[in-house]
């Protein structure tokens, strides 16, 4: 979550001045909330280059709807993350129809954006098993587990019933475990779970 | 509402994947981004509020030129002396005018109405070809002067319902 810094603007201020044209107050709600919904779209892509039009996108859309955003509502990081999702799922729906899981898996190793930060096996593979959840597990988890959004605010952000999310969310853990299990029993990969998982 | 602390079996990939998130925790978005949204920023268009009232204006225009197209249109329609038109517009049409719209005035048989004004009318009468070809009837000069005898049938709102030309045939 993005907080604002001591003695900086809140969100719900800089929106306003957006709203009155202010381009200074929107380039700093891009710098405060970029990082965010671009790591969110790297995980939930696994391409770099399709997470840099999904954050452009997504403040595209803030920037046209700066006036309906309602901050009564959600916090700003929400809503982005909702937009945020709605995005990815529209630009990855074509590539999926495309493109085998086990060439995502690849494809996500290959095009990693964190690869020189994150090069343990360990993390690859969890990125390919994620990579090959179907979106609506996929999100649930990245939001729960990896962005560390409550049940509330993920429901929110994904317009979902509580009991729903977290219901999908078992399901997501569920189906990662046994994808990353699998893939231990070919070994070809180092074990996840035995190695104590030191990623 | 926050999370309640995973199951056994499922510590081990709460790990990994909290894992992850440090490893990407300085993952940013590339600076052409911010170049390219903060262009946008520049060209943008106006908010929805602006856009709203924006079309308001322009239905206001919009219904008021409709207006004057209306007015115009039925002032050509119906001021006296403007008989000439009935043929092509199809309003309601007299005996007297739609015989003066384009045809010999002395032949006054050629107009029939039935007294009965709720009913159809059939108004027969003679036009200039030219007249009918600018309605999209393009019909051969039968008699070599011009014009042709034709039937009209007008309903009671006014309007031609049919236009039949005695023994010609359209080209």
């Amino acid at each position: 979550m993005v907080a604002c810094d001591a003695g900086e603007l809140h969100d719900s201020e800089l929106i306003a001045r957006a709203q009155g044209g202010d381009g200074e107050a929107f380039a700093r709600l891009y710098r405060r909330h970029q990082g965010v919904v671009y790591r969110f779209a790297c995980q939930m892509t696994g391409s770099a280059t399709l997470a840099e039009d999904v954050v452009q996108d997504v403040f595209l859309v803030l920037m046209h709807d700066l006036g309906r955003y309602d901050a009564s509502r959600a916090a700003l990081t929400t809503y982005l993350y909702g937009v945020a999702r709605n995005i990815s799922r529209y630009r990855i729906r074509g590539l999926r129809r495309l493109t085998s899981l086990d060439a995502v898996v690849n494809a996500v190793a290959v095009d990693d954006p964190s690869a020189h930060l994150a090069q343990s096996q360990q993390i690859r593979q969890l990125r390919g098993g994620i990579a090959v959840l179907p979106a609506r597990y996929r999100e649930v988890l990245l939001l729960c587990d990896v962005h560390e959004l409550t049940y509330r605010e993920a429901a929110l952000a994904l317009k979902l019933p509580v009991g729903t999310l977290r219901s999908r969310l078992h399901r997501a853990r569920r189906l990662l475990a046994e994808k990353l299990q699998a893939r231990q029993k070919v070994g070809a990969r180092v074990p996840l779970q035995s190695s104590g998982c030191v990623v | 509402m926050r999370q309640p602390p995973p199951g056994p079996d499922t510590v081990w990939l709460r790990d990994a994947l909290r894992a992850m998130a440090e490893a990407d925790a300085n993952l940013t978005a590339p600076p052409r981004v911010e170049q390219s949204l903060m262009k946008a920023w520049e060209t943008r268009t106006p908010g929805p509020s602006t856009a709203r009232t924006t079309h308001c204006g322009a239905w206001t225009l919009l219904a008021l030129a409709a207006s004057c197209l209306l007015a115009v249109g039925l002032w050509t329609r119906w001021a006296p002396g403007n008989g000439g038109s009935t043929l092509a517009s199809g309003g309601r049409t007299e005996p007297t005018q739609a015989i003066a719209a384009g045809t010999d005035p002395s032949r006054g048989d050629m107009a029939w109405l039935d007294s009965d004004e709720t009913s159809l009318q059939i108004v027969r009468l003679r036009v200039a070809v030219a007249t009918l070809a600018a309605q999209g009837y393009a019909l051969r000069d039968p008699t070599g002067d011009g014009t042709v005898e034709i039937e009209m049938i007008v309903g009671p709102d006014g309007a031609a319902r049919r236009v039949r030309v005695n023994g010609i045939w359209p080209e």
